[in-house]
């Protein structure tokens, strides 16, 4: 029965897939739509790799993975205009650090920009995690609490292995 | 002494108590005159009366009283599976439907998407000075910094279905 409930809940998360593919025709479109565009396409792939990691780890069922996806989702869309605010920031300061003149005033206000973000990213994901955790029982919550730590540690992690910031590291006991 | 031939098949029904009001009451009448057919309806009845059961015990008497209750479970119990499949079923044919309409007409979909797609990403104009962009490691490592997932799609990366299956705890190929 599980195993029909996984292929079924993959058949039914599937669609996520076939739109998150890169598109091919976009040459003629500007650089801003294609920006959004990759964002949102991105956000997608990897809304998709969470929803089935904590619908796996929290064994639900598809309507339950339905809904998970529909709250990641809106939550995506909240913290978007911070990825941006925080690509933004960083741009100035990239640009003030090649010294770039009209940059140099900007510094301070994108560095707080950046911070404010970080910040409002971190408070956003505990609001997060309290709207998924809220109809779950004690030890569903710590599953989702591990489940979205290690999701986004790993991610970060596998980024650093793959360019050889962090070395291989023994599996802890 | 033989019993009269046309009495034969009615004097064994007759001891079976079979028979309707009238005929048993001229088949009756016609042993107390024969000899015969008494002796044959007599031997009939011992025969039956050795092959009769004996009373139901108290636990036959119970079982045979739950019986209808447990027929009855049996089969709601069969109709449930019987649902549960067909649900199962019906579901599993109509995501395949889904995907199938997803993937047949992807282009359809994402050109729709992308013309009613409004959403635009602001940038300042500091950013793009001389043309000059945040490199896609530094954006992405200032990304992560801040606690979001990085978005750039490095070469290095695994492709997207790739990038499904590497952190999963599942197969997706062993389950499709």
């Amino acid at each position: 029965m599980k195993r029909t409930r996984r292929a079924a809940l993959a058949l039914v998360l599937l669609p996520w897939v076939a739109l998150a593919q890169p598109h091919r025709d976009d040459k003629g479109k500007d650089g801003g739509a294609r920006d959004a565009e990759r964002i949102e396409r991105v956000e997608k792939r990897q809304r998709l790799r969470q929803v089935l990691e904590l619908s796996d780890a929290l064994e639900l069922d598809n309507a339950q993975a339905l809904k998970l996806e529909e709250t990641l989702r809106r939550f995506d869309e909240r913290r978007r205009p911070l990825r941006e605010q925080v690509r933004d920031a960083a741009r100035t300061l990239h640009q003030a650090a090649r010294g770039d003149a009209a940059a140099q005033p900007q510094v301070d206000a994108a560095a707080q920009r950046a911070f404010e973000a970080r910040e409002r990213i971190a408070a956003l994901d505990k609001e997060m995690y309290l709207a998924l955790a809220k109809e779950l029982p004690p030890a569903k919550r710590a599953l989702l609490a591990l489940t979205l730590a290690r999701s986004e540690g790993k991610l970060k992690l596998g980024k650093w292995k793959r360019n050889g910031v962090v070395p291989e590291l023994p599996p802890i006991d | 002494m033989a019993a009269c031939p046309e009495y034969e098949v009615l004097l064994d029904v007759h001891a079976t108590g079979g028979l309707e009001t009238d005929e048993a009451a001229r088949v009756h009448a016609h042993v107390k005159t024969c000899d015969g057919c008494r002796e044959a309806l007599a031997s009939t009845v011992g025969v039956l009366m050795l092959a009769d059961m004996p009373p139901l015990s108290a636990e036959e008497k119970a079982e045979v009283e739950e019986l209808p209750r447990r027929t009855l479970s049996a089969w709601r119990r069969d109709a449930q599976h019987r649902g549960l499949r067909r649900r199962t079923l019906g579901s599993v044919a109509a995501a395949a439907a889904v995907v199938a309409l997803m993937l047949l007409v992807p282009g359809r979909l994402q050109g729709t998407r992308s013309g009613t797609d409004t959403v635009t990403t602001p940038s300042s104009p500091a950013a793009t000075v001389d043309g000059e962009e945040v490199d896609a490691e530094t954006m992405a490592a200032i990304e992560a910094w801040a606690g979001l997932e990085p978005l750039d799609e490095d070469p290095d990366a695994p492709d997207d279905g790739d990038v499904v299956d590497e952190d999963m705890d599942f197969d997706l190929g062993e389950t499709l």
